[in-house]
């Protein structure tokens, strides 16, 4: 009935005259010299390319590399990409914050993230999901507060070594905590009825979901740059990572600071779990799997900067959207590789602020 | 004052320490006698025939790994009812051995060397199959692998003294690319594909079916395993229209990409399918389920075998209604029968004359078609089922995660012994003389 020896050879030579199909569409020059694959695709947007690659890259041992970067596609990878950086933004942007205020780098980040999705997780039968929204992060932004002021705050004076020991344990221990409670299984979270299902606009597909995520997350952000800029509070909290010496010779209770930048940290890191459990669902490794992306964004935006954290988290995701699409297989270094070669170009990043952790 | 009052405490606790200490040993000493006391009078002076079993209790497979493990204590405890193998008692030595290879090793060494096991059965990942395997041929131990799909396991590092329960990814990938060909007659397919050794076979194995049926593969995208977002990726094959989507993923992979997949409403456009699922990764999906895949055991099979199965399960494990059966079940149960089987027709715990016993034995493997164990690669040949993924509106249970649609006769979908040398570059198992301790 099945697998005879031919079977694989026929398969074969149909790709294969598929490929000298269409190779002959494309110029002679071109079929002579194979044109290196990373180049092509931004010299011919607009038209279906890159089969005549094909051979090159079977010879690369990545068979098959096929993609086609045509307006349509470059629209919804663009869209795809903003979504995926804004989730990321909204956790780096607490991270950064963090790291210039209180020069502690926070590896409890990660499992905040991954309990704000367990919360709804817990909460969802009773509430709904737009409770959630709202609730998860002020649960967990009161949780971050009582760990900075009972276990971070007495690391301080010491080296930064061990507030890292001291998160990264924390980190590690929340983690089985809540395998403890909830399980190994990842639990599904529906998306919420109104968002479920796609915008069709015939040429391009948004997912309703995302795009509420993109102008939700955007609308926060604008608040958080309100609040840090144009209120009191937040802009202690902003000199306070230009100069943190000064901030406490005038006076200003720097304790009272920390404990609450470490809150909104959470409250944020809380909130990317929410608005992404419906995506990629909750499941405990969840955590440590989203906080070398985001330290990678931080980097990239440069330690300490709100616009950096912003500009390198949407940087990532288009990055890596199109990435897919060109060659899906480097999608995971590609962030490393951007990393590298914004930082041989700016050492501190896209904004980083001079002298933090030097 | 402190410094006082610690030694003041420590030499209180010194004389409580002795006290406490004698009692707490005589009472522990006490007990062990009494608890070792039950079972050796039991075996009537016969040792008992001690089985190393290895599953990951912990970390990512820990459901699954206690399901396998679930369905051997089952097997034991029949054999055990009807007065042991050879009038010897079944004793089972649990090792708890998550995803690394590294654990895997040192637990088959232990198991085999310190604790005397006369088999090891078990392992879930491919990776610690491997190890486990490649210890237990040095040791000159039969292995009896569960769970692992890996081709390699029967391919490539076939050894004389492994066997593998599970059908292979070759199996389950035919079985899928046949059944989806058949039914769907589709011409053009895209694979999303995890970017290890696993995946590339899956979509090898998924194209060499489909091309029967004349469907081309329009794209592949290789994603780093533990990839959380496909959206792009689904995007892409969205821009190239094929009939269907196959997704050569597995655990967390796939159900992000399921999840994704409803989200970006891939299922009005093309359909889903990949070689191989299961209850886990349904619960993580929930609604979103979706897709045609291979599995070589599901509940829902209608033979009296494994329905009288199922429901020893369900009574023994969970008082759960949600709660069934699930392959992992089945291959722990089904090895582990066989295992006690082979030993009996051979009339002795020996290396050569078990291997000798299971080589080429059909029997009957809860399916419609009876199973056996291949001689020349030590696979399991059975029927691979053809499942539909589904979340009923009235979901009541794992039972209702997959509709068999349709299954394939192991031959038809095993490689044959062309392709398997092919495959092995002409080696074959090693002689039963190299096996002599």
């Amino acid at each position: 009935m099945l697998l005879a020896g031919d079977s694989q050879g026929s398969f074969r030579t149909v790709t294969r005259a598929n490929i000298v199909a269409q190779r002959q569409w494309t110029s002679s020059s071109e079929q002579a010299y194979p044109p290196i694959a990373v180049r092509r695709p931004f010299r011919q947007i607009h038209r279906v390319s890159a089969a005549a690659m094909r051979p090159r890259a079977s010879a690369l041992g990545a068979s098959n590399m096929t993609f086609h970067l045509t307006l349509p596609t470059i629209i919804n990878q663009l869209v795809n990409g903003f979504a995926l950086g804004t989730l990321l933004v909204l956790m780096a942007v607490g991270l950064t914050i963090i790291l210039g205020l209180m020069r502690v780098i926070n590896f409890t980040h990660g499992v905040l993230y991954a309990l704000g999705a367990y919360v709804v997780v817990t909460l969802l039968p009773y509430l709904g999901f737009w409770p959630c929204l709202i609730l998860a992060p002020v649960i967990l932004g009161l949780v971050g507060m009582a760990m900075e002021s009972t276990l971070i705050r007495r690391v301080y004076a010491r080296d930064p070594l061990h507030t890292m020991l001291l998160t990264f344990g924390l980190a590690l221990m929340i983690e089985d905590v809540t395998r403890m409670i909830w399980g190994d299984a990842a639990y599904p979270i529906s998306t919420p009825a109104v968002l479920a299902g796609v915008i069709d606009l015939k040429m391009v597909v948004f997912s309703k979901y995302r795009v509420f995520v993109i102008f939700f997350c955007g609308a926060l952000l604008t608040c958080l740059w309100y609040f840090l800029e144009r209120t009191h509070l937040g802009k202690t909290i902003l000199a306070g990572t230009f100069d943190r010496e000064m901030v406490v010779a005038l006076g200003i209770p720097i304790n009272l600071l920390f404990t609450i930048t470490f809150g909104i940290g959470a409250g944020l890191a809380a909130l990317a779990g929410v608005l992404n459990a419906p995506i990629q669902g909750v499941f405990p490794p969840m955590g440590s799997a989203i906080l070398m992306p985001c330290f990678v964004v931080v980097i990239i935006g440069g330690m300490g900067s709100f616009w950096g954290a912003v500009i390198g988290g949407l940087l990532v995701g288009v990055v890596v959207s199109f990435t897919v699409e060109i060659f899906s297989a480097a999608s995971e270094v590609i962030v490393f590789v951007l990393m590298a070669i914004v930082l041989l170009v700016r050492p501190r990043g896209i904004a980083g602020i001079e002298g933090l952790l030097e | 004052m402190a410094k006082r009052r610690r030694e003041g405490k420590r030499g209180l606790t010194r004389r409580e320490f002795l006290a406490t200490s004698g009692v707490v040993a005589a009472g522990l000493t006490a007990a062990g006698f009494a608890g070792l006391g039950g079972p050796y009078a039991l075996a009537a002076g016969k040792p008992p025939i001690l089985i190393g079993n290895i599953e990951p209790l912990s970390g990512p497979y820990a459901d699954s790994g206690l399901n396998e493990q679930q369905g051997a204590i089952l097997a034991n405890e029949e054999c055990n009812a009807k007065g042991g193998v050879l009038g010897r008692e079944i004793k089972m030595i649990s090792e708890d051995a998550p995803s690394n290879p590294g654990i895997g090793t040192q637990k088959a060494i232990k198991l085999i060397k310190r604790d005397n096991v006369n088999f090891v059965t078990g392992t879930l990942t491919s990776s610690v199959t491997l190890a486990v395997a490649e210890v237990c041929a040095n040791e000159k131990v039969l292995f009896m692998a569960f769970g692992s799909h890996s081709d390699d396991t029967t391919m490539k590092k076939a050894t004389r003294t492994t066997f593998r329960t599970t059908s292979s990814n070759w199996m389950l990938s035919t079985a899928v690319g046949t059944v989806v060909g058949e039914k769907w007659k589709p011409k053009t397919c895209y694979h999303i594909t995890a970017d290890y050794t696993w995946g590339h076979t899956a979509r090898d194995s998924m194209n060499r079916a489909l091309g029967k049926y004349g469907c081309k593969e329009v794209g592949n995208d290789f994603t780093p395993l533990g990839t959380k977002d496909f959206s792009a990726n689904l995007i892409k094959a969205r821009g190239l229209k094929p009939d269907v989507l196959i997704l050569n993923l597995y655990g967390a992979d796939q159900v992000n990409c399921i999840k994704q997949c409803k989200e970006f409403g891939i299922a009005k456009e093309m359909r889903l399918c990949g070689p191989l699922s299961g209850v886990p990764m349904m619960k993580g999906t929930g609604d979103a389920a979706d897709g045609v895949w291979g599995l070589t055991w599901n509940c829902n099979v209608d033979t009296p075998g494994s329905q009288k199965f199922r429901e020893a399960i369900k009574k023994k494990f969970s008082d759960s209604p949600q709660f069934d059966a699930t392959y992992r079940h089945y291959l722990g149960y089904i090895t582990h029968l066989q295992l006690f089987d082979a030993i009996a027709r051979a009339g002795s715990t020996d290396l050569v004359p078990v291997i000798k016993a299971l080589e080429g034995h059909k029997f009957d493997g809860l399916k419609w078609n009876p199973s056996y164990w291949r001689d020349f690669d030590h696979q399991n040949i059975q029927d691979v089922l053809v499942c539909q993924a589904q979340y009923p509106p009235n979901y009541k249970g794992w039972a209702d995660y997959f509709k068999i649609i349709s299954h394939v006769k192991g031959d038809d979908c095993a490689p044959n012994r062309e392709d398997w040398k092919k495959e092995v570059g002409g080696r074959e198992l090693e002689p039963y003389e190299s096996l002599k301790k």
